[in-house]
């Protein structure tokens, strides 16, 4: 029951983007065409919640053993990096289909700040932990942390493509010259970031 | 070199206006609008992207003829990275409470796409000095976004504007709108869409009239 509650706080009332503006890059820049934005958000699944398991082990059976945590930073961008290297030599020997739809994706995670935000948040003394309905400083189980990192991502996957939706309808209508493009898309996530606020109330 | 390079004024108030990080460039939008729900935490965002982009541009500068072209992005980040975690040792030790509010963002510094973009565009082709000139402009250019959003947003959303907040938790700013003329709504997430929005329009609206204005001229 915990675990769906983490879910569906994940993925709606604590939404990555709307809620706590992890990932906008992309999520302003891929979300032009459904079927990138498509993409975009299956790519960022699979890497989140994988580097996020990796990320949590490190963490807690090499760097709190030492007693190196300081260096967590440094630690999970270069494991998220070669993560997404690893990912992208393995798509390209295995799996040709899946890497010609992500693999353009691919490198562009890395610098998404989705993935290293979600791995500090549910590490480091627990920084996030009222993100997880947790007590303040309580640090999530390998599960919890899992399942969050899933639904974070999910939740990421459902706004990008929402969005992409939205644009794409929104191409076929004048917009004044200096809204086109960045602003009118910041009003329609603003929009969105109103609507799925209203999730709050859910839990 | 066939173009003229550009004189080291120029470097340094690029980053003010033609090239601002902030509203042309929408570089590092993530700090951009989660930090900016007030004004001091906006200044201390500032104030960590100027110490690390200072830096990172300096060191990479200077190493750039030795770094190898191929695994040049992985360097540049293990650069970034550490900076990022001297800054937030330096913060935790002398403005904890200001590490507190940042909270994650302060390590994100690390996959901020202006401080990545900067070294690759300009430190890893450009002499020590122009590079730190660029960092501290660029910086500066982002700092000052970032404070007029939060300006628009802490004035209108909660009726201050707070400068700075001193460790024993004294505000030092003004408090300026009463509580019933307020708009919650701007301080909460959603509203960081809609002023930085309406604020990127504006601007928009300002370059498209300076364009007419040199075309006919």
């Amino acid at each position: 029951m915990e675990l769906i509650a983490i879910a569906f706080g994940a993925i709606f009332v604590n939404n990555v983007v709307l809620n706590q503006f992890y990932g906008l890059c992309p999520f302003l820049g891929v979300s032009t065409k459904k079927s990138s934005a498509l993409s975009m958000g299956m790519a960022v699944t699979f890497v989140i919640t994988l580097s996020t398991m990796i990320a949590y082990a490190i963490y807690n059976f090499v760097l709190v053993a030492y007693e190196i945590e300081y260096l967590s930073t440094i630690i999970f961008i270069l494991v998220i990096a070669s993560f997404v290297q690893l990912v992208e030599m393995v798509l390209k020997k295995f799996s040709p289909v899946i890497y010609s739809a992500l693999g353009v994706y691919l490198p562009l995670i890395t610098t998404n700040c989705a993935v290293l935000g979600v791995a500090i948040d549910v590490t480091v003394n627990g920084t996030g932990s009222s993100k997880l309905m947790m007590l303040a400083g309580q640090v999530p189980s390998f599960w919890e942390a899992t399942i969050y990192a899933l639904g974070i991502s999910l939740g990421y996957a459902v706004v990008i493509f929402l969005f992409s939706a939205i644009r794409e309808e929104m191409d076929a209508y004048p917009i004044k010259k200096n809204w086109q493009g960045i602003p009118i898309a910041l009003i329609t996530a603003f929009i969105m970031a109103m609507i799925f606020s209203g999730f709050a109330g859910v839990i | 070199m066939a173009r003229k390079q550009k004189s080291l004024g120029d470097v340094f108030t690029a980053g003010f206006f033609k090239q601002n990080p902030t509203f042309v460039q929408f570089l590092g939008m993530c700090p951009t609008l989660a930090v900016t729900g007030s004004v001091d935490s906006a200044i201390g965002m500032g104030a960590g992207v100027l110490f690390v982009l200072l830096f990172s541009n300096v060191i990479i500068s200077l190493i750039r003829k030795a770094v190898p072209r191929e695994v040049r992005i992985p360097i540049y980040i293990v650069v970034i990275a550490s900076l990022v975690t001297i800054l937030e040792m330096l913060m935790n030790a002398y403005v904890p409470l200001l590490a507190d509010k940042l909270g994650t963002f302060l390590s994100l510094i690390v996959v901020n796409c202006l401080i990545l973009g900067r070294a690759e565009a300009f430190a890893s082709k450009n002499g020590p000095l122009r590079s730190a000139l660029d960092g501290i402009g660029m910086s500066l250019g982002f700092t000052g976004g970032i404070v007029i959003i939060a300006f628009f947003r802490e004035l209108l959303g909660s009726g201050s504007i707070t400068f700075w907040v001193l460790n024993d938790g004294t505000a030092l700013g003004l408090n300026l709108i009463p509580a019933d003329f307020q708009i919650p709504l701007l301080i909460a997430p959603a509203g960081a869409f809609l002023v930085f929005g309406i604020l990127v329009a504006q601007v928009n609206k300002i370059k498209f009239r300076r364009l007419e204005q040199s075309e006919v001229a």
